[in-house]
Parts: C-alpha cells; sequence; structure tokens
C-alpha cells in the first residue's frame, strides 16, 4: 500500500486515560486509499490538534518510540490535490 | 402474536433500586442486597419463592480492583448473601437486556418460574474509574490502545466527529439531549443531578473528555444498585402487583426486529429509554428505529421533542446523563415504571408500550417493554 489515506474519523483525548500520554493528543481513523476496507487507529502528528478534519487527506509516518516500538502514525498530505 | 407470546411471554412483576451516591458508605454487596430486599416487597414475593438469579458483575470500572462483594457481586455472592437456592442462575457480560434476554430463556423453558435480577456498580468520588496504565497489551487492542485510544469514549468520539461532518450536526444541537436528561432527573429523586440547573453556556464551557464530548456529555460514575423480579405473564396474573410484560426483544443489529415482533412500529412508543452512556448514543436509536430519518436526529430531537410533554419524551428518569451510570438498570427501571402507571410526578400519560435500549450502538439490546394486563 501507498501509505496514504483519509480521515474518517478523529478525536481529541483531553483526560489521562492511558498512562504515558501528554494531553491533548489527536487519534484518527483512517481509511487507506489503496486498501478498500482498512482502517487503521493512528495518532495525528505535525501539525495543530485544530488542523484535523473528517475527509482530510493523510500519509503514514513512522514513529520509533524505543529500540523495539515503530508505531504507524499520520501527518497531513502536503502534496494531496 | 410472537413466539415468546405464543410460549404465554414474560413480565416483570417488582422492582427495587438503592440510593445513588458517589461517596458510598458500604460495600457494594450491601447495596445490591438491599436493592433485592426492595424488588422482592415491590413484587410482594418472599425470597423463598426465587428459583432464578440473573447477574452482570463485569465492567464495574477499567482502573479499580475487582473484588466480589467489595466493588462487584457474583451470582454466588448475591445467592449466598440472601440465602438463595436457585435451581437456574447465571452471571450474564454486562448488558441488562442481556440479563432479561436470559431470563426470558429461562423462564420460557421452565427452567424457574420467579427469577430476580441484580446490576450494582461501584464508584468513590476521585477513584480513577477509566484509566489504563499497561505495558503490554494483546489481542485487537494491541492496534488501539498504543495510540492512547480505548477508555473514556475515544470510539464514540470518533463517531460523532463523523455524523457532526457528514450531517452538519453542532455541540448546541447535542445539549438537547443532555438538557432532556438533567430536566428529568430533576423529578428523580434518587438522580444524581436532581438539584441541576445546567445551562447551555455551562454547558459549551466545559472541559472536553474526549473532543468532541465534553464533560456533560459523559454519563457520570455512581455507586447503586437496582434489581428486578421476573416470572412468566401467566404467574403474573396470579399475584396482586401492577406488572409490566416484556413483549419483544431483539439484538441492536436488528433494531426494528422488537417493534416488528410486538407488532408495533415507532407511532406505537409512548416512551423511550435510549441508552446514555455518551451524550451522541441515542441519534443512532432515534435513526434505527425509524423515529427520524438517517442523518436527521440531531434536529427531530430539538424543542423539546424528547422531553416530557413532547413528541417521545426520552429517559424520563434522566439517563445515565442525569441519574448516574447504572449500566442500563435505571432505563429498565424506568420503563417498567411508565407501563405500570408508577412513575409519579414524570409519568407520561397513557402509555402502553415503551422502548428500552442498552448498550452502545454497536453491542446492543432492545426491548418492548408493555402494560400487563
Amino acid at each position: 500500500v501507498s501509505g496514504s489515506g483519509v480521515v474518517t474519523g478523529y478525536c481529541i483525548v483531553s483526560q489521562p486515560f492511558v498512562a504515558g500520554f501528554v494531553t491533548p493528543y489527536v487519534v484518527v481513523r483512517v481509511s487507506l486509499i489503496d486498501a478498500l476496507g482498512v482502517e487503521l487507529i493512528a495518532n495525528f502528528t505535525g501539525s495543530a490538534t485544530a488542523a484535523i478534519a473528517i475527509g482530510a487527506r493523510v500519509h503514514v509516518v513512522f514513529d520509533e518510540i524505543d529500540d523495539n516500538v515503530v508505531l504507524a502514525n499520520f501527518k497531513l498530505e502536503t502534496n494531496a490535490a | 402474536v410472537n413466539a415468546t407470546q405464543e410460549l404465554g411471554g414474560t413480565a416483570i412483576i417488582g422492582f427495587g433500586a438503592t440510593e445513588i451516591t458517589r461517596q458510598p458508605d458500604d460495600t457494594i454487596g450491601s447495596y445490591a442486597v438491599r436493592a433485592v430486599r426492595a424488588a422482592l416487597e415491590s413484587a410482594g414475593l418472599d425470597k423463598d419463592e426465587v428459583d432464578g438469579y440473573v447477574g452482570a458483575p463485569g465492567l464495574a470500572s477499567y482502573a479499580t480492583n475487582h473484588w466480589d462483594g467489595a466493588d462487584e457481586v457474583s451470582a454466588e455472592y448475591m445467592v449466598s448473601s440472601l440465602g438463595l437456592r436457585p435451581r437456574w442462575s447465571v452471571d450474564t457480560s454486562g448488558l441488562v437486556l442481556g440479563m432479561v434476554a436470559a431470563a426470558r430463556g429461562a423462564l420460557l423453558t421452565g427452567a424457574c418460574q420467579y427469577v430476580v435480577g441484580v446490576r450494582a456498580l461501584y464508584y468513590r468520588s476521585g477513584a480513577k474509574y477509566s484509566s489504563v496504565s499497561s505495558r503490554e497489551i494483546g489481542g485487537s487492542e494491541q492496534f488501539t490502545l498504543p495510540y492512547g485510544y480505548g477508555p473514556g469514549g475515544a470510539r464514540h468520539a470518533q463517531w460523532l466527529s463523523r455524523y457532526n461532518a457528514l450531517n452538519g450536526a453542532t455541540r448546541e444541537e447535542l445539549f438537547a439531549i443532555v438538557k432532556a436528561g438533567h430536566e428529568h432527573a430533576r423529578l428523580n429523586p434518587r438522580a444524581y443531578w436532581r438539584n441541576s440547573t445546567l445551562t447551555l453556556d455551562e454547558y459549551l464551557e466545559s472541559r472536553w473528555v474526549v473532543e468532541p464530548l465534553c464533560l456533560y456529555d459523559c454519563d457520570i460514575p455512581v455507586t447503586g444498585a437496582a434489581a428486578f423480579i421476573m416470572t412468566t405473564t401467566s404467574l403474573a396474573r396470579t399475584r396482586d402487583v401492577p406488572f409490566a410484560t416484556v413483549t419483544s426483544m431483539s439484538n441492536g443489529f436488528h433494531p426494528r426486529t422488537a417493534l416488528d415482533d410486538a407488532g408495533l412500529t415507532h407511532r406505537d412508543i409512548g416512551v423511550c429509554q435510549l441508552y446514555d452512556g455518551f451524550a451522541c448514543f441515542p441519534y443512532f436509536w432515534y435513526e434505527a428505529l425509524g423515529f427520524c430519518a438517517e442523518g436527521a436526529a440531531h434536529r427531530f430531537i430539538q424543542d423539546g421533542a424528547i422531553e416530557l410533554g413532547g413528541r417521545i419524551p426520552t429517559n424520563t428518569f434522566g439517563g445515565s446523563l442525569g441519574e448516574g451510570r447504572l449500566h442500563g438498570i435505571g432505563h429498565l427501571h424506568e420503563a417498567y415504571l411508565q407501563v405500570t402507571d408508577q412513575a409519579g410526578p414524570r409519568q407520561v400519560v397513557n402509555v402502553e408500550h415503551g422502548l428500552v435500549q442498552v448498550g452502545a450502538p454497536d453491542r446492543s439490546w432492545v426491548a418492548v417493554i408493555s402494560r400487563g394486563v
């Protein structure tokens, strides 16, 4: 897959429900453009939280959390048509 | 006449409930036992007549300990504490209408004659209710929890973000559900928010929990317990108490099946109790049950339509938003009170059929509860 997707849902978590997270943070639901029916939960990175919107085009970024953990997150696609 | 009516049907002949608090002075076991005693008294039933038990001990909280009798109650705990000798007992997975479905099956197959059902939740003010701090996770949560997605309504906030964007719905519109909950709570002496004076401005200025859900969009965790007594409709007719029939039930994946099986449409429903763990949940059901078109619920609920005196009074006891989070037994309790004409100052006139829905939109039960005759 290309790593591009469309935001189909989002939330901005303001209460520290999960230890280790700095609030507020955005959790997106991303529908991959070239894998019909596949949706991923991920964090939205690289922009202010207010930049998130339903329908926004995003692209994957791989964030290394530590030596053993890499998370697939999404940022706004800069060259989206 | 649907299949269960042919078998004779089942009925709720009594209900009992404790006070609701965020400063409990006793164990949850004590609350649960008191709820059962109140239910027995309401049904005019001796505990030795009870030969069935159904409970749902789970989901008390994600964060606290789980000690039987202290913050949750198992079937074994309740049977032993009450001195019951049931022929049939089961603990179900958490939805109150799932308890009713289990009891209904047991009664209609003759496994027992009088079932007591108990739901009890424990919360102490200041305790973390919904947080996680695990460093290891498996199953499907391994794909969500590392992104801080999980407890606290994130799933439902995402659903609402999409609903709002697709339908042009606003927070001011969602407030209608919260407002109805708080207004109705003022008519329910047991409700946590019985003295609420919540205004739209206070609502809009309240802090985000998981945007687009704010503080008042989330039901409030409380301690409290309630219990019901179920039997067959034919036995219910032999007892000198008002009763409600469990006319039909369906899983939330087939929301209108409960109406169809009862031979009813949404127009026959006089009062709705829709699960409101988060304020946006009822949107889904007004649309799924046919009260309004898809995507139109946010407009349908305006101008007092879901308040007492409106087109379809909803959560007339305050709901989980106004009464407190008892995971749906408050909704069932209110449906029973309304169709048996025992709802006092919040009684809807001439209610023959009430609808109850319990659970999040994607894991749910729907039931029609009717005046017993």
